[in-house]
């Protein structure tokens, strides 16, 4: 579904991503882990078509389109959702404004997302749904992300770090959120700091590596065991 | 209490929902109608205190209604910063000089050129809005100054050519002579029925301007609007979600610029008069000022600030000849910069006590009366 084939971004004369190669299929989740400063929200942005970073070479293909020289609102428009690092909510909108904002008509042959589905996956955005974003907690808004990205009616789902900054209990909520959308056969993409979530509910893993490249793949389970791999890539 | 129970979007959408909005909706109407029969009463209030005065304060009023909250669109909304308002205003002067009637003007109808104001200022304000796709902020503003200056030149090199030093002379309105029948239009005695006078013209601003405000206040509710917002708040995330952030920052540009053209249009016909001169940098400032009093982020808060801005002028004036004020020569010298200075003053109360502005107020007022007699 999602292919990025030997792909090596720069901030400026800064080379983050030295030819990375990755597939996300089609009902998949894949979890990229690796340590800070390693390139994995590099990566998220240069598939939704942030700037920077530039795109030195390589091609990020999404179901048969080539998204590199895209804007983002036209690979937000092909199905690719994004739930970015730090939420980015729209303060001065309310919960159900900033939901109305994003909902786009779903494509074909997919359950689509209605506010009132949104709401319904997370009750507690429901309750909230006249307050403004600016005023809800962190966890309330990490959920107003997510709802945000689902309300596009995504096919691909693309998460930074969705458990950055949540207290355990709203981790909790997310964490069984997730794999709800799992069963409901979206593809996502899930970038995480957080290994516990990460391998929970990912259905393989890749590693990106201090080279700039993917270091290591396979499924949870395996990652789970090799304790060399996680000291090495993870440094845990 | 003020729980509103609606069981179809239809109903969820109206502007108007609830009984007392629409008794307030039908008294305020009808109070607007019998303003300025109240006005042309021939009659002094005791201490001096304005009564005819106040007509020509509420017309500007109206006028400047639409730019303030166009300005506000443009900037409380959708987060722009634009200096070349006023070249809007020059915009809709010199499109009522070439195409109406005016010293050297096609001709053209009033109730034609009016609406055409409103296309040419879209066109145009989508152009000056490019550079906001590539800077914002103090930038935007610099670069959206230098239209101001260039749309001052180009109304200077009209009136130069075309009319000389005197300056442009609009001539009134005539409302066309199928629309006679109306109540209260009786032709003079040469068969037309001209606009002109604080009177007639008062009838004619109060629909165009409710049409313009309505017209902004529903770009803002529909999705386009939200839009508007969302870009203020983060465009990136916008974009992230789909949102063309270029496309939605021009037509905000062009919306705000249209009805700012269409302001234009109606003052220059109502001054009578333009010349170059009539155009300084301080407009910016005073719909600034407006913006800020009335209230930022509201479509209301331009109407207040306006207000605001034309109806103290008059009660100050009255002040000032009070018995006790009127012995200090200073201030009816420096009469209007004493008026600037309070509205300083104003801005800074404003900033400091009521941040929503007199919108804000507006707001709490209903709020009291919709939680009545409950405080909290």
């Amino acid at each position: 579904m999602l292919a990025v084939e030997n792909l090596q971004c720069s901030y400026g004369t800064a080379r983050v991503l030295e030819g990375v190669d990755l597939t996300v299929s089609s009902g998949e989740v894949l979890a990229l882990l690796g340590r800070n400063g390693m390139g994995k929200t590099t990566l998220a942005r240069a598939i939704v078509g942030m700037k920077p970073p530039q795109i030195r070479e390589g091609s990020i293909t999404y179901r048969d389109v080539e998204l590199t020289g895209l804007e983002s609102h036209q690979i937000a428009r092909l199905g690719v959702g994004y739930v970015p690092q730090g939420r980015r909510v729209f303060g001065s909108l309310t919960v159900l404004e900033n939901l109305e904002v994003a909902y786009r008509p779903p494509r074909d042959g997919q359950q689509p997302w209605t506010i009132e589905r949104v709401f319904e996956f997370f009750p507690r955005l429901a309750e909230r749904s006249n307050s403004y974003a600016r005023n809800l907690s962190g966890g309330e808004q990490q959920m107003l992300a997510i709802g945000r990205a689902l309300a596009t009616n995504p096919t691909l789902l693309v998460m930074d770090e969705p458990s950055e900054g949540l207290a355990p209990v709203v981790l909790g909520v997310i964490k069984e959120r997730l794999r709800e959308l799992k069963q409901g056969e979206l593809t996502i993409l899930l970038i995480e700091q957080n290994l516990g979530l990460a391998l929970s509910i990912a259905d393989r893993v890749v590693v990106l590596g201090s080279d700039g490249k993917i270091v290591w793949t396979g499924g949870p389970d395996e990652l789970r065991a090799d304790e060399q791999a996680k000291r090495r890539h993870l440094g845990v | 209490m003020s729980g509103k129970y609606v069981n179809d979007y239809r109903q969820d959408l109206r502007l108007f929902r609830t009984t007392p909005k629409k008794v307030l909706l039908v008294v305020g109407l009808l109070a607007a109608i019998a303003l300025p029969y109240l006005i042309q009463i021939q009659w002094t209030p005791p201490f001096g205190f304005p009564w005819k005065a106040w007509a020509k304060a509420i017309n500007l009023a109206l006028i400047w209604s639409i730019g303030a909250a166009a300005f506000n669109l443009l900037l409380g909304y959708t987060g722009q910063i634009s200096t070349a308002h006023a070249a809007f205003l020059i915009l809709g002067a010199l499109t009522g000089a070439v195409l109406g009637e005016a010293s050297a003007g096609l001709g053209w109808s009033f109730w034609l050129v009016l609406p055409l104001g409103g296309v040419v200022g879209a066109v145009i304000g989508a152009l000056v809005g490019l550079p906001a796709l590539r800077v914002r902020g103090l930038y935007l503003f610099m670069a959206t100054l230098a239209v101001h200056f260039a749309a001052i030149l180009g109304f200077k090199m009209y009136q130069v050519a075309q009319v000389g030093f005197t300056g442009v002379r609009y001539f009134p309105p005539e409302v066309p002579s199928f629309l006679h029948w109306l109540p209260f239009v009786t032709p003079d005695a040469n068969g037309q029925f001209l606009i002109q006078g604080d009177f007639r013209w008062y009838f004619v601003l109060v629909p165009i301007t409710l049409g313009c405000l309505l017209f902004m206040v529903n770009v803002l509710r529909s999705a386009e609007g939200r839009a508007f917002v969302a870009i203020r708040d983060n465009d990136v995330a916008a974009s992230l979600l789909g949102i063309n952030v270029a496309r939605t920052k021009l037509l905000a540009f062009a919306v705000s610029s249209a009805m700012v053209t269409i302001s234009g249009v109606l003052l220059s016909f109502f001054v009578t008069a333009r010349s170059d001169e009539s155009w300084s940098i301080e407009i910016i400032l005073d719909v600034a000022i407006m913006t800020v009093v009335g209230g930022f982020s509201t479509i209301v808060g331009g109407v207040f600030g306006a207000f605001f801005f034309f109806m103290t002028p008059v009660l100050f004036n009255w002040i000032r000849d009070l018995p006790l004020f009127d012995r200090f020569t200073f201030i009816d010298t420096y009469g209007s910069q004493i008026d600037l200075a309070i509205f300083g003053v104003a801005i800074v109360l404003v900033l400091v006590f009521k941040p929503e502005g007199l919108a804000g107020v507006w707001e709490d007022t209903k709020r009291y009366f919709r939680t009545w007699p409950f405080r909290y």
